[in-house]
């Protein structure tokens, strides 16, 4: 037998072994410590507005409906009809009175419950218990400013709450970006994404403030020559922060208060002024930040990441474009261009990115060079007010933050 | 004088060939300076002013794209694709508008990246209902003021199309 793989050993502070990114037997363990018993993004409300809406999901490799049922409540259901096992609902997203499954009839209400079969009478007295075989749920389900989490198997060791701890004020200011508090997720836009490399080369790469100015030089250049931004990258006074439990942020720009003016003018900004205050929304406009919510979601600029492992070495991606609620519509509308101009298949952006993380893909099996180092910056890191590990930008430390939470929860789950 | 069939097939397939051999200046040349090059995502019918386009360039943007597809840092192009274009299903709008004439096609676009050290690299194909707006500029050039390419695949998983199509 095996002996337990060391992920201390492998998962180091200042490095990661490439095990971890091609092993199969790495990759079952994280879907059983991680995906299947942690919190875990799974959707946004604004996806299922009404009574009847679903959408579906997965969470590891485990089929799911996120489904709003007639008193408005969320629930996580595992897409897996309890008879013979077909998926229940075969769509991205819709809207529905029930989900029925095609192979023999089974209807399962929007919260899971089996509300029937086909031709019953075809069953003895004993031999179906309605009772247990509803759609299995999510242990825990839960939300902040819209952002639903569920657990699958376990009641997950901390709170959401302790969870989103050291990172819900930047959740705060993106929210903010609106009036109303509220942002549209994936009806402005959805792009989807494959590469050849672990899910967690996307975790790491969502933060990478080093790569920018190397991976993304036709990017930076327009945005020099044409968007007003800095032409001094490395010298900006922004920040990776580790914001606990595997979250982590990467400050992306900061723009002094006449560049904001310059950028939102005088009509957002009494927009924005008159819903949060005057410095609430200033402060709102001048940030930028990619972050991370670990395991499998990021925030980045205007879209909601999610990262889906489909296999140790196959990672599904899809980028969820994000709009306002109570704005103009020609803020979304720049919401659009400038999102596309640097995300989605055909950008400026994105698409080198994925194309480095095939190329690590593919260097991660030279078995005689086993390490990859995160360790830029490690000496330097200090500690902020609220006691996060903060790093500059160009620097590793919000790509280390995911290490924590996974020795945490796969060191332990091991012993 | 208006543009025969003839002459609107000749033109689609001059456009095709001039991308296909990477001719990408000329290309650009055969756009009015007011032009817009479309490539819509997850749904054809889509407000762009709305919904995030794959591409949605301007010319300005386009020459960017050029610049970027010219330089060697536009790493998603190492290996560069070559692409081969299909034209059919030709069907030009009824009468002249404005000066200009609308044209349908499909078009089957396929786009391999040769020279990759990876090997076994797929031939990925993308089908594809292309609009283009003729207009007949100052100097008598037909010239395209709006192309459009509608992706038969705009909501599947489509990870690099930094290529021109």
């Amino acid at each position: 037998m095996n002996k337990p793989r060391d992920y201390d050993d492998l998962a180091r502070v200042d490095r990661t072994h490439i095990s971890l990114y091609t092993d199969p037997g790495v990759f079952h363990d994280e879907l059983e410590r991680i995906f299947y018993r942690s919190w875990v993004y799974v959707a946004h409300e604004s996806e299922l507005p009404n009574p009847g809406d679903y959408k579906t999901t997965f969470i590891g490799l485990v089929p799911v409906i996120v489904s709003r049922d007639m008193a408005g409540k969320v629930h996580v259901l595992v897409n897996r009809c309890m008879h013979r096992g077909a998926t229940v609902c075969a769509t991205e997203k819709g809207h529905v009175k029930s989900f029925t499954c095609p192979y023999h009839g089974w209807e399962f209400g929007l919260d899971g419950q089996l509300a029937a079969v086909a031709m019953p009478r075809g069953y003895n007295p004993g031999e179906i218990d309605k009772d247990t075989l509803n759609l299995v749920s999510a242990v825990r389900v839960e939300s902040y400013r819209g952002i639903i989490f569920a657990s699958l198997l376990a009641e997950p060791d901390i709170s959401l709450t302790d969870k989103l701890g050291g990172i819900k004020e930047y959740i705060d200011l993106y929210m903010d970006f609106s009036p109303v508090g509220e942002i549209l997720v994936g009806n402005s836009g959805v792009s989807k994404h494959l590469y050849k490399g672990n899910w967690k080369i996307q975790v790491e790469g969502s933060v990478e403030g080093y790569h920018a100015p190397v991976t993304h030089a036709t990017a930076f250049d327009v945005m020099i020559r044409k968007m007003g931004f800095p032409g001094n990258y490395q010298d900006q006074p922004l920040h990776g922060i580790d914001a606990g439990y595997g979250n982590n942020v990467l400050e992306v720009y900061r723009l002094p208060d006449a560049a904001v003016h310059k950028r939102w003018g005088p009509e957002f900004i009494d927009l924005l002024t008159q819903a949060h205050g005057r410095e609430r929304a200033m402060e709102v406009l001048r940030t930028r930040f990619n972050m991370v919510l670990f395991p499998n979601f990021a925030i980045l600029e205007y879209q909601f990441r999610v990262i889906r492992p489909i296999e140790p070495e196959l990672t599904e991606v899809r980028l969820y474009h994000t709009t306002l609620k109570g704005v103009p519509p020609a803020i979304n509308t720049r919401r659009v261009r400038e999102h596309e101009f640097f995300y989605g298949p055909a950008s400026f952006g994105g698409p080198d990115d994925y194309v480095v993380f095939d190329r690590m893909g593919a260097g991660y099996h030279a078995r005689m060079a086993p390490w990859v180092y995160l360790n830029r910056g490690y000496l330097s890191e200090t500690t902020d007010d609220h006691g996060r590990r903060v790093g500059g930008h160009t620097q590793e430390t919000q790509q280390r933050a995911p290490y924590y939470e996974y020795r945490r929860l796969m060191s332990k789950a091991g012993a | 004088m208006s543009m025969d069939r003839n002459a609107v097939e000749a033109f689609l397939i001059e456009e095709a060939r001039l991308i296909d051999e990477k001719r990408w200046r000329e290309w650009q040349k055969l756009f009015s300076t007011d032009a817009l090059y479309w490539i819509p995502s997850n749904r054809l019918d889509a407000d762009p002013l709305q919904h995030v386009s794959f591409v949605y360039d301007d010319m300005e943007l386009l020459n960017e794209r050029l610049i970027r597809l010219e330089s060697e840092f536009c790493f998603a192009q190492a290996a560069p694709s070559s692409t081969l274009h299909q034209i059919s299903n030709i069907a030009i709008a009824p009468g002249e508008q404005d000066g200009e004439i609308a044209v349908r096609s499909n078009q089957v676009i396929y786009e391999i990246k040769n020279n990759s050290q990876r090997r076994l690299e797929p031939l990925n194909v993308f089908p594809a209902f292309c609009e283009h707006i003729l207009r007949r500029a100052d100097n008598g050039v037909w010239q395209m003021r709006y192309k459009k390419v509608g992706l038969l695949n705009c909501d599947a998983e489509i990870t690099n199309l930094t290529f021109l199509l």
